[in-house]
């Protein structure tokens, strides 16, 4: 994309382009006076907040209350009957692709949440049994399965809705958002840290295991216990320490105790419709 | 052990969640009486540090792993109501974006791992390190496989609240099953402690020394809230949650797959006057309409993109 004003080379600003075979996405970025940038992209699971669609356009605090909304009516209510998880499924499945998700990446993510579900899941029809002893333990699972898929879908969907919002919203306006729905200073700036650094200490983390496994490739686990008990030791040190030089460079740039944020939200009618709809659809699967 | 959604009954969710929320809300509000920007920040980076080394997982059996859940640590380091407030960070971070703990149970999950695992830590720790200073490892360790243990029945026990298990069989699983994941937690805290003993001393004296004076208040508060929350459950649960005793208890549940979309459960008390069904019909048409709307638009929108190209 070629840049049409100057002022746009030393700002931090943020507008939609797209490089040589991804897709188009928009990120605050600097342009060098050769009129390129350059730039890390985000990894991992922020991988698709930075495309351009109406979901990733919505306003976050609505995408907020919309995800809640959603999780609400589908784990605080009766059972999901199938027709109602269908309908529930489609409406996750419509707005990941009007996000331009990639479907495969966001059900694999989805469905992460299942084996610890279904762990416990599997074992809750006993709850109902007199006995644990066959025939009562038979009748419990015949009349009680249906409590099975009860645990489990509605652990899906509510994850498939957070999962959502998070993948349609980079995290920075994630947190402002969480700040004007009036969530503590003191927790966001954890959070804010949280997002910052995991990387950072995520990254050591790698090195420093690659570096034993290197040097005593097989440990049993035990002593393996012991050896990474000593590398988070290091860690901490080492984020104490940096914990403090950014502290002091923070203090230099005028920190005061609360952290600076982008520009400031305004609701657009998209969002009430967007969340307009969701309220709809959410009320209609728990009145039916 | 984070708790997904859809295990919890409505009753254990709220008064879990009302529990946590109050308990980090009075911890907030201690870190900002007594309010020191430096230890804000280190406290941050201990948060960002807790993510970081829950990488380090390790193998339980059967092939299956544990990974560190930090909250003895955090106690040990910052003291019981700074660790809350990390650990209340960390396990909306691993519920919002890692899907790990649901959304609606992220109260119950933040009760377990964020109160009750720092309280239990620090407890021993303290305990022990007073009986014997030079056991600092020892300590740690035992600070950290209690705390695991500890929060790993309280999970159990809600999950038993909610009449999703059997209470012999959920606290005797959780509690082997966590009883092996906290060695691996113990030796972690204890190389941890150990080694900054070794390296920084300061750090291990700075933190709960500062913030001793001010624990009594909120543990109390807690174990009053604690008792009332149990005793409310109590009654709460010989019928776990109204409408699944219903769906359940009553047999009805035999029938669950059978009903059709538009037979109603719950008839007509939602809004008097107004049949339930029918006002579900016109919110599920108008809200079909928009997305199908919305999908065609953006379906258009995207064709005409490639196009360009």
């Amino acid at each position: 994309m070629a840049l049409d004003h100057d002022a746009g080379r030393h700002q931090l600003h943020g507008h939609e382009h797209a490089h040589a075979d991804e897709p188009e996405h928009r990120h605050p970025h600097h342009h060098d006076p050769s009129g390129t940038h350059d730039h890390a992209h985000a990894m991992g699971f922020e991988r698709h907040a930075y495309l351009v669609s109406p979901v990733h356009d919505l306003d976050p605090r609505f995408k907020v209350v919309m995800a809640l909304t959603l999780a609400v009516a589908a784990a605080g209510g009766p059972p999901l009957r199938a027709a109602e998880f269908l309908a529930l499924c489609a409406l996750l499945a419509a707005v990941a692709v009007i996000a331009k998700l990639p479907l495969g990446w966001a059900l694999t993510r989805s469905l992460a949440v299942l084996p610890f579900a279904l762990g416990i899941a599997a074992f809750a029809p006993l709850a109902r049994a007199d006995a644990l002893e066959w025939p009562a333990i038979v009748r419990a699972y015949s009349e009680g399965h249906p409590i099975v898929w009860s645990i489990a879908s509605k652990a899906w969907v509510s994850a498939s809705a957070a999962l959502l919002l998070v993948a349609t919203t980079p995290l920075p306006r994630l947190f402002k958002a969480l700040a004007s729905l009036r969530v503590p200073d003191t927790l966001l700036t954890m959070l804010t840290f949280l997002y910052r650094f995991t990387d950072v200490f995520s990254r050591q983390v790698v090195s420093m295991r690659r570096a034993i496994a290197a040097r005593a490739p097989r440990m049993r686990p035990i002593a393996l216990a012991t050896v990474y008990g000593g590398l988070a030791g290091n860690l901490l040190v080492r984020a104490y320490e940096r914990g403090e030089r950014v502290h002091a460079a923070m203090l230099s740039r005028g920190y005061t105790g609360t952290l600076p944020s982008p520009e400031p939200f305004r609701a657009r009618s998209s969002d009430w419709v967007a969340l307009a709809t969701i309220v709809m659809a959410s009320a209609a699967s728990i009145l039916y | 052990m984070h708790i997904p959604d859809g295990m919890l009954s409505v009753p254990t969710v709220a008064i879990s969640g009302a529990a946590s929320a109050g308990y980090v809300a009075l911890a907030l509000r201690r870190i900002r009486a007594g309010f020191d920007q430096r230890r804000v920040v280190l406290a941050s980076v201990t948060a960002a540090l807790v993510f970081a080394l829950q990488m380090l997982n390790f193998p339980v059996a059967a092939g299956t792993s544990g990974h560190f859940a930090g909250g003895a640590f955090a106690a040990i380091l910052l003291g019981p109501l700074t660790a809350s407030v990390v650990m209340t960070a960390v396990l909306a971070v691993q519920a919002f974006v890692f899907q790990d703990g649901g959304v609606l149970a992220l109260g119950a999950n933040i009760l377990n791992l964020g109160v009750i695992a720092p309280l239990t830590g620090w407890a021993v720790w303290r305990f022990v390190t007073g009986v014997w200073a030079a056991a600092r490892p020892l300590a740690a360790f035992a600070a950290a496989w209690c705390s695991v243990v500890v929060a790993a029945l309280a999970a159990g026990a809600e999950i038993w609240l909610s009449g999703n298990a059997r209470l012999d069989l959920i606290l005797g699983a959780m509690g082997a099953w966590h009883a092996v994941i906290g060695v691996g937690e113990g030796l972690i805290t204890a190389g941890i402690v150990g080694y900054v003993w070794k390296v920084r001393p300061d750090l291990l004296e700075a933190g709960p020394a500062t913030t001793r004076a001010g624990v009594a208040g909120p543990a109390l508060t807690f174990a009053a809230l604690a008792v009332a929350a149990a005793g409310l459950s109590f009654l709460a649960s010989s019928h776990p949650d109204g409408l699944e005793y219903v769906y359940f208890e009553r047999g009805v549940g035999r029938a669950f797959e059978e009903r059709s979309l538009f037979e109603s459960p719950i008839p007509d008390y939602v809004f008097p006057g107004v049949g339930s069904e029918a006002l579900a019909g016109v919110l599920a048409g108008l809200a079909g309409v928009i997305v199908t709307g919305t999908l065609i638009w953006a379906g258009v929108s995207g064709a005409r993109y490639r196009r360009k190209d």
